[in-house]
């Protein structure tokens, strides 16, 4: 929980990094959220952060809901670096229990957002290497694919559909079994 | 961003990759025909691939359960001459029924997309109970008992029935649905509620047993009924048969055969339920009653089939229209023509004459039980009635007229419809196995279908209770 956190982030606390959205917003954000992306990781550890790190492919719309993300999870990471540690009885376990109920909720709350905003997200956790993000996100779009005919997933995303009606005959005959 | 954009252009082609592969194959396939991106991406992947040929999309052969108080069940295919499977996963395992390592799974309840559920003791140790068996990847679970039915329904059983789709989920339920026994000569009248009696089945809210692999135990759902329901609770029985009826599973539904032949198309994820009535038996040509009503439930190509066989050899066949839930007629011939001009009367009852054709009953329990099982339900042998004995004679000495007056097609069973092409297995007399071509074309000859044994053990009660066709699965996850 945020005790159990409360030593890696006033760690971290002196170690503050600016991010700068292409639309030249900043957001200071402490380190220990900015290394759940292993490309500002990366970054860090190669010293070149001084000034601001600039995304330009990321706007500052995109950027807010990212580091949003990332504050959470990185409250998560320290929180379970601690239970792991000397604490093992059931009352630790319930609270920890309880802390990821708690995260799944605010994940489910996170993609709660129209089908552009989710895919900018997609762009920007694949960009910044933010595994955990661009797994729940991918995911978000692999389930809203299930179930649906070709038509509606089309009509969903804006796919033009560029294959021929022969070329389109010929899948359906390939796997007929996912049709009937 | 422009809401006209197409989304996924926007993903490189490692993220869609990554989107796509967290589908089932189900969806997976059915994305291919989204656009030329997301086809070659899938393409490019190989996870469909390689989930095609894991999962139960080809006939093996077909489960066929003889006889209701002996409870034996064989394995009615063609025998796998080499170990050349569709695949890698297939090969060296496609024998595994046959070779019976399993050990006596001799009650197969039901058939599901290449899981069998059985009842009865495994052979080892203890009398066993309900278990979810994958004879292609040899995997064997144990399911606890069903609680049993709720307090008002007196004198049922539980039939239970597998809802297993593997191109959509790696896990399977089971539904118990209660079976009514008859109130033999008002014996129990005493004892059963009248109100019950007489109230509608099923009920508005439909509540029964389900068990969910996900979570290891049975739990109540309720199921609402869109509709009429099919009658009462006096009615269902009224028809009380020895003969299981089957269900299917298709589209996250389950169809299940009924009471009075309605049928009850489950919808698991919409928690609802609807009536659907049986198709009108056509009998103006055979105006006496028939014998042989029963109806068959099954998949095939088209979707929800049934069939029933009128008078000796006349098949009926209807296909479920997806809209309007009605059974319309799709075949209705008198196969005695064609089995005349194939020379397809009874065969011979002798083992030393059988007929020989493509597919062998593999008489796995057969083998495994002979021992123990067989001998204990020895009857009294020499009781037999001298029909059989005129059957042979009949069959094996009969000479065939021009009108047929002297052939003799024997009697049929529908053993199942082949789920991708429109056949229907039929069994000639509980001997002879025969593919039928809906179109009508042609009749095939399988081979000999009566067990080992069967005779001598069980003079009397030689029936096929019922029949499965099976479809391996070799997706490792039950």
């Amino acid at each position: 929980m945020a005790s159990a956190g409360s030593g890696d982030e006033k760690a971290a606390a002196a170690a503050m990094i600016t991010l700068i959205s292409s639309d030249n917003e900043k957001f200071e954000v402490t380190e220990a959220t900015a290394t759940l992306s292993q490309t500002i990781r990366h970054m860090i550890e190669d010293g070149c952060t001084d000034g601001g790190v600039p995304l330009p492919n990321v706007t500052s719309k995109i950027l807010a809901r990212v580091i949003e993300y990332c504050k959470k999870h990185a409250t998560a990471a320290a929180g379970e670096e601690g239970s792991s540690s000397s604490f093992s009885d059931a009352a630790f376990l319930e609270v920890d229990r309880a802390f990821l109920e708690e995260l799944e909720e605010f994940d489910d709350a996170f993609l709660e957002v129209d089908r552009a905003t989710l895919f900018d997200l997609i762009l920007a956790a694949n960009y910044l290497d933010i595994k955990g993000l661009l797994n729940l996100t991918c995911q978000k779009v692999a389930d809203s694919v299930k179930g649906k005919t070709p038509e509606q997933i089309r009509e969903m995303y804006n796919i033009v559909n560029d294959l021929t009606p022969e070329e389109e005959a010929e899948i359906r005959r390939e796997t007929q079994w996912a049709f009937e | 961003m422009d809401q006209a954009t197409d989304l996924s252009a926007l993903l490189p082609d490692d993220v869609l990759a990554d989107v796509l592969r967290r589908l089932p194959p189900r969806h997976l396939a059915v994305s291919r025909s989204v656009c030329t991106a997301w086809r070659a991406a899938i393409d490019a992947d190989g996870t469909l691939l390689k989930a095609k040929e894991s999962l139960p999309l080809s006939l093996a052969g077909l489960l066929i359960k003889y006889n209701w108080s002996y409870h034996i069940t064989e394995f009615f295919a063609r025998p796998s001459r080499t170990k050349k499977g569709p695949s890698a996963i297939a090969a060296g395992k496609r024998d595994f029924l046959a070779e019976g390592e399993i050990g006596a799974w001799s009650t197969v309840l039901d058939h599901c997309n290449g899981l069998l559920l059985t009842y009865g003791d495994d052979g080892d140790d203890d009398e066993g109970g309900l278990c979810v068996i994958n004879p292609a990847t040899r995997r064997r679970a144990r399911v606890p008992p069903c609680p049993p039915p709720r307090i008002e329904l007196a004198r049922t059983v539980g039939e239970e029935y597998l809802a297993y789709d593997p191109s959509v989920s790696p896990h399977y339920q089971i539904f118990s649905l209660p079976y009514f026994v008859t109130l033999a000569h008002d014996k129990f009248g005493d004892e059963v509620d009248r109100a019950v009696e007489e109230s509608e089945w099923p009920p508005a809210t439909y509540i029964t047993h389900v068990f969910s692999s996900v979570t290891g135990q049975w739990e109540e759902r309720s199921f609402v009924r869109e509709g009429e329901a099919a009658g009462t609770v006096a009615d269902m029985r009224k028809h009380c048969s020895i003969d299981r009826c089957n269900a299917v599973y298709r589209r996250g539904e389950l169809y299940v055969h009924g009471q009075t032949d309605f049928f009850m198309r489950i919808s698991l994820s919409k928690d609802k339920y609807q009536v659907i009535k049986p198709p009108v038996i056509c009998s103006a040509s055979f105006p006496e009653p028939s014998t042989f009503s029963e109806l068959y439930l099954g998949k095939s190509e088209k979707g929800l089939y049934c069939s029933s066989i009128q008078g000796e050899c006349r098949l009926q066949v209807w296909i479920l229209h997806e809209i309007t839930m009605e059974w319309v007629l799709k075949h209705d011939r008198d196969l005695l023509p064609l089995l005349m001009k194939n020379n397809l009367k009874v065969p011979c009852h002798d083992y030393n004459k059988k007929v020989h054709g493509p597919w062998i009953l593999q008489d796995i329990n057969y083998n495994y039980k002979k021992d123990v099982g067989m001998k204990a339900i020895v009857r009294n042998r020499f009781a037999w009635s001298s029909d059989a004995s005129d059957d042979d004679d009949e069959t094996s000495e009969c000479r065939v007229d021009k009108e047929g007056k002297n052939f003799n097609c024997g009697y049929f069973d529908i053993l199942g419809f082949h789920p991708y092409k429109e056949i229907i297995f039929l069994s000639q007399s509980i001997k002879r196995g025969l593919a039928y071509h809906l179109n009508g074309s042609t009749i095939q000859d399988l081979g000999y279908l009566y067990p080992k044994g069967y005779d001598q053990q069980l003079p009397n009660e030689q029936l096929i209770e019922s029949s499965f066709p099976y479809t391996p699965c070799w997706i490792e996850l039950i």
